[in-house]
């Protein structure tokens, strides 16, 4: 404040004599947005505070209620005081004709409004989403989260989530595989390969039509059902691979395919020109570089593929999904099913943060 | 007199109806330094391209050493291994370091095994005042660096021509001498090279012969002393005065 003083003293010698100044930025469209989402948090936290005491005894209802309305107004208040005393300030400054002061607690007032707007914006979804679990008698927590039901089906659900797993790895492999050949077969030059690319180009229209469940199906029912020596002899699980890697093949190709055009033109001319044979222009040059740009959309398409290895369960094989809903029609509850979330959720979020750590590394490797 | 190391003979070529080289003739004497100045957009690019099959040209023929090197049924990898080619934008590979880049093509193509070419290399990248750099990444060095690891990366393949397309156009003012300073090593070292450029008055200091390419064709050549002191031709005249204007001479 004093240092302000000092400051207008020095910048704006021409204030008494009328000087035109810039008046500090608004501090009231804020500060009562601020409020309106403060009064509404207290009011959710009311409601919360109750439904989840409930759980504990209906006589905890209300203390729980008071308690947690209490709680949201002294943290949301804790900002919203230290907005107000910042635009008092801000107001007197002006008015004792310190702009620079003026504009300095103007801009302190607005920070903590934004503040409270901020734990606001935080605290109305996590508060509802704590009310609709726990609102009459705990029902949805009762329904998708209890504990004896997640205890009972937890081994055999864990142990069938080794198909998905196996289905997973598999169909991520092969149809990377087939993926990058059908990005090489389209990007082939030359009026010779037309009819490559043609093919290459049917395959992947066709395959991002046709949904996933539709081929599993196909794949699954019908090779059996054509009775082909060996070929109508295979495992489900071996026929779930392939419908789902030849249905991921398709978006790993375009992926493939858009990593490769990334490539600028001129990191091939460079190659070529060095005397580097073609394919090792693509292996060694293209390729790692290409890599790294799709990593993470490829990753993308590696998670899809994992969440689509539940869609197995309408051809009979017993994954995750399948054992849950056994479990959830004798117990007439849908815990082990959250089973079943919870153990994709756990195989995704790490692979999640892998891709992000190689990218980085790639990144400063490369310095871009 | 001997035969030159490189021959064009009426060299054509179009884009669609865009005559971008409209007959050119041009004789590289072995251990010569050629250099070949003109507006954007005269062709000198596309010229420099088709010496190495990067492009191919319509019309003419281009020897090698009295071999013929333009056409269909060229081997053009075979081919790029005699012609070196550097470039503007230094296009070093990203994802591999200085040593790498140096060492991907000989090692790639059996020119020698992989410890031989990393000796080759770590004396080509001490040649070019580069080889502390060696571990380092093209993203960790300086534009000039660049393309001093691009020159040497490409003289381990020992090309017995070098192609430098406008090699210090993208680098900052500072740093244009020492890239400079490593051709002139080169030139003195009797390595034939053909060069297209906008450093005018290197490229009077370095040429045995400077071509001014205009709308396709060579408008005039001759020594160094005769294009930039003497032109002949108004066009010429006129490109060196806004050369002259623009400070690059």
């Amino acid at each position: 404040m004093t240092a302000a003083k000092i400051l207008d003293a020095a910048v704006s010698p021409g204030m008494g004599e009328g000087a035109r100044q810039t008046p500090p930025l608004p501090t009231g469209w804020p500060l009562a947005f601020a409020a309106a989402l403060a009064v509404a948090s207290v009011g959710i936290g009311f409601l919360a505070g109750g439904s989840v005491a409930i759980l504990a005894g209906e006589s905890m209802r209300l203390v729980g209620a008071i308690a947690a309305a209490l709680a949201v107004a002294f943290a949301l208040g804790i900002p919203m005081s230290r907005a107000l005393r910042a635009r008092r300030l801000s107001a007197e400054a002006w008015r004792g004709g310190v702009p620079v002061a003026a504009r300095v607690e103007a801009a302190h007032a607005r920070h903590h409004a934004f503040t409270a707007m901020g734990l606001g914006l935080f605290l109305l979804p996590v508060l509802a989403v704590a009310t609709f679990l726990t609102i009459n008698d705990a029902v949805v927590y009762k329904t998708f989260l209890r504990g004896d039901v997640i205890l009972a089906s937890l081994v055999d659900v864990t142990k069938a989530f080794g198909a998905n797993l196996t289905i997973a790895v598999a169909a991520q492999v092969l149809s990377m595989l087939l993926g990058l050949l059908l990005a090489i077969g389209r990007s082939l030059q030359g009026s010779s390969f037309a009819l490559v690319r043609g093919v290459c180009i049917f395959y992947v229209d066709i395959f991002r039509s046709l949904p996933a469940i539709v081929i599993i199906y196909l794949v699954c029912f019908g090779v059996p059902l054509m009775g082909i020596p060996v070929l109508s002899d295979g495992d489900p699980m071996l026929y779930a691979i392939v419908a789902l890697s030849l249905t991921y093949a398709a978006y790993n190709g375009e992926q493939f395919r858009a990593g490769l055009k990334g490539i600028h033109h001129s990191q091939i001319s460079a190659a070529q020109s060095l005397g580097i044979p073609p394919g090792a222009v693509l292996r060694l040059i293209v390729l790692p570089q290409a890599m790294r740009r799709i990593a993470g959309p490829m990753l993308g398409n590696f998670i899809a593929l994992q969440k689509d290895t539940a869609l197995v369960n309408i051809v009979g094989i017993v994954d995750a999904f399948t054992q849950a809903k056994i479990y959830s029609a004798n117990y007439y509850n849908l815990s082990s099913v959250t089973v079943v979330c919870i153990l994709f959720i756990a195989i995704t979020i790490p692979q999640t943060r892998l891709v992000d750590y190689l990218v980085a590394r790639a990144d400063t490797k490369e310095g871009r | 007199m001997a035969r030159p190391l490189i021959e064009l003979e009426g060299i054509g070529k179009s884009y669609g109806t865009f005559r971008v080289i409209d007959g050119i003739d041009l004789d590289i004497p072995r251990h010569s330094v050629v250099s070949l100045i003109g507006a954007s957009g005269s062709g000198k690019s596309t010229l420099l391209r088709c010496l190495n099959g990067l492009e191919d040209i319509q019309q003419g023929e281009i020897r090698l050493d009295g071999e013929v090197i333009s056409g269909l049924g060229i081997d053009h990898v075979a081919l790029r291994r005699r012609v070196g080619m550097v470039f503007q934008s230094y296009n070093l590979f990203p994802h591999m370091s200085v040593l790498g880049n140096c060492t991907v093509a000989p090692v790639i193509t059996g020119a020698c095994g992989r410890e031989e070419a990393e000796a080759r290399a770590l004396a080509m990248l001490e040649r070019v005042g580069m080889r502390d750099k060696a571990k380092a990444f093209p993203d960790q060095l300086s534009g000039g660096q660049q393309q001093r690891v691009a020159i040497a990366r490409t003289m381990i393949m020992q090309p017995e021509v070098l192609l430098l397309d406008e090699i210090t156009s993208a680098l900052d003012p500072e740093l244009v001498m020492e890239v400079l300073d490593l051709v002139r090593d080169l030139a003195q070292q009797g390595m034939t090279m053909l060069l297209t450029t906008h450093e005018m008055s290197f490229a009077r200091e370095i040429s045995d012969k400077v071509c001014f390419l205009y709308k396709g064709r060579i408008l005039e050549e001759g020594p160094p002393e005769q294009v930039f002191g003497a032109p002949r031709e108004a066009a010429t005249q006129s490109f060196l005065r806004r050369v002259t204007a623009a400070g690059r001479l």
